[in-house]
């Protein structure tokens, strides 16, 4: 099957309505049933949909150094599964493939948070002070010119204020308010009831906006 | 600070993407209005959730999604490479899983599932020479399984001549007959099949197998075996049909069937008669005993119509037989009317 077959015709919103998303859900499906069978031409179509929204879930929750990486490596454990038909199509495959992309960026930062307690931390890690967890931000020259050029100063300091959240706070803000997700699609990525989400989501910004405020006053340094 | 301040923020929160129902919207804006420190609560959730949305959505690196492109065309070539090569493998262990179900299935095959030649219960000889039950197949029945496998393949000679069937039949015997004396195929029959000279005898006529030989005996035994299991507890018990087989089997020319196994030959119409007379006999005896009829001439005038033909009494019909839970057999006439073959 050519690769002509698969062409994306759709730009889908990062903020999708119910009946978007259900649109977009059926022009998925032939694409996945494709892919299970083995295309990678279909899988490559789906890859071309979702991986902004997948790399930013992944750059918002683990920081951009291993975006890159951590993104191809969930593309090709999205694939796999797909193969050994673990989506039965019971929810969509966005839904699907962002569960993945959280639950792996959760897995990453537990085995951050393993390593820093038997290393000690790196001087571009977190650090607890008295007013909580902050980024610890270190000229990095390792760093792309990419990623050196998106780090304009706002951006730089909500991604650190971010990373200062637990991973499940993360989680829900990097969902709802950098991915748009509404709270159903997010509850059902993050596996937990409507009100745990909302729980987590009005908690997460008022820590945000608590530290967000501390930085403004500086009172935390970034 | 109230009580309902406490479970506003998730209510807040909610407010700001519009998640709330009608009611609790209302319910929510009333409280607000009344209360100072959820206005300004709400005010800094509304900024960091305005400034979380406009921040630019990272742009993943060039490259990416070509790399995963590649990967998942890399990942398909393997899985691919994989299932070829394992394809040899699965018809290999379908194969073997196939013989071993064979074989295993081999003791509980009926002769009906096997081969129709071949006949349900060997002659005296064979069933003399019948070794103790035992439940697992013989190593020699497996190696005729194997063997015959083996020679199966070759079927076709290299002047694409037809094979012959026969030895697939012999192969699939029950192992208790494949290992008896009679059952095994004569070497010229094997030669027939197996050999480079398959082609140069394919011409002949091929020797018949063995153990399909004595079919006239077959005859003979199934219908006596088989009236005397029909009459019911009237007559022969279970397994006395078989018993009184061997019971009969020296009289039915002994050694005959092993000489019948290099050239087979029909038996004598008299050997056919006295092995059906003898056990048309016991089913007779056995139903006068049992005080179902009181003699020969009574049981002669149940199983027989009136008026009689000038060969004497005919048999009666079926529907008859069943009434009387008998099976009458022609047998059965000739002994009770002293026509068929005696021994005396």
């Amino acid at each position: 099957m050519g690769s002509e077959a698969f062409v994306d015709r759709e730009d889908h919103p990062v903020k999708a309505s119910g009946a978007d998303r259900s649109s977009a859900d059926r022009a998925d499906q032939a694409l996945v049933e494709a892919a299970q069978e083995g295309s990678a031409d279909a899988f490559g179509v789906l890859a071309e949909r979702y991986h902004n929204n997948v790399y930013g879930i992944v750059y918002r929750m683990c920081g951009p150094d291993e975006a890159p990486d951590l993104t191809q490596e969930i593309f090709l454990r999205a694939l796999r599964a797909l193969r050994n038909f673990q989506f039965h199509g019971d929810a969509s495959f966005r839904t699907w493939l962002y569960r993945i992309a959280v639950n792996a960026c959760i897995n990453e930062l537990r085995r951050r948070k393993r390593r820093s307690e038997i290393e000690g931390p790196s001087l571009d890690e977190e650090v607890k002070t008295r007013d909580g967890t902050i980024a610890r931000i270190v000229p990095d020259e390792t760093q792309s010119p990419h990623v050196l050029a998106e780090r304009r100063e706002i951006c730089r300091a909500v991604q650190a204020i971010v990373a200062t959240l637990s991973p499940k706070h993360r989680a829900a803000l990097t969902l709802v308010d950098l991915q748009q997700l509404d709270y159903e699609e997010a509850a059902s990525v993050l596996e937990c009831p409507l009100g745990t989400l909302k729980s987590r989501l009005a908690r997460a910004r008022r820590q945000f906006a608590e530290k967000w405020e501390q930085y403004e006053d500086g009172k935390l340094s970034i | 600070m109230t009580e309902d301040c406490d479970k506003s923020e998730d209510r807040l929160s909610a407010l700001l993407d519009g998640e709330l129902t009608d009611a609790e919207e209302r319910a929510c804006r009333q409280h607000l209005e009344a209360c100072e420190e959820c206005r300004a609560l709400l005010d800094r959730l509304t900024a960091a959730r305005e400034l979380l949305r406009t921040v630019p959505p990272p742009t993943p690196p060039h490259g990416l999604l070509a790399a995963i492109k590649a990967e998942a065309r890399r990942d398909e070539r393997s899985r691919r490479s994989i299932l070829e090569r394992l394809r040899p493998a699965y018809a290999v262990g379908f194969a073997a899983a196939a013989a071993v179900l064979v074989i295993a299935l081999l003791p509980h095959l009926t002769p009906d599932m096997t081969t129709h030649d071949v006949p349900e219960y060997a002659p005296a000889e064979a069933v003399e020479a019948l070794p103790a039950p035992d439940p697992t197949p013989e190593p020699p029945a497996v190696a005729e399984v194997a063997e015959a496998e083996a020679e199966s393949e070759p079927e076709v000679s290299a002047d694409g001549t037809e094979p012959q069937a026969e030895p697939t039949q012999i192969a699939l015997v029950r192992p208790e007959v494949a290992t008896s004396s009679v059952a095994r195929p004569s070497t010229p029959a094997r030669a027939a099949v197996a050999g480079d000279d398959a082609a140069a005898e394919a011409d002949e006529p091929a020797p018949e197998p063995v153990a399909t030989a004595p079919e006239v005996p077959q005859v003979a035994y199934a219908e006596t075996v088989d009236a005397a299991v029909t009459t019911g507890s009237a007559s022969l018990g279970p397994g006395e049909g078989e018993a009184a087989m061997v019971a009969m089997a020296p009289r039915i020319a002994p050694g005959e069937a092993a000489i019948e196994a290099e050239e087979p030959a029909e038996p004598s119409s008299l050997e056919t008669e006295v092995a059906t007379g003898v056990v048309a006999r016991m089913v007779i005896d056995r139903y006068i005993a049992n005080n179902v009829v009181q003699s020969r001439p009574t049981l002669l005038a149940l199983i027989t119509d009136t008026p009689a033909t000038e060969a004497g009494p005919v048999l009666a019909d079926e529907a008859a037989s069943d009434r009387f839970n008998l099976r009458f057999t022609e047998s059965m006439r000739q002994v009770l009317t002293g026509t068929g073959a005696q021994i005396q």
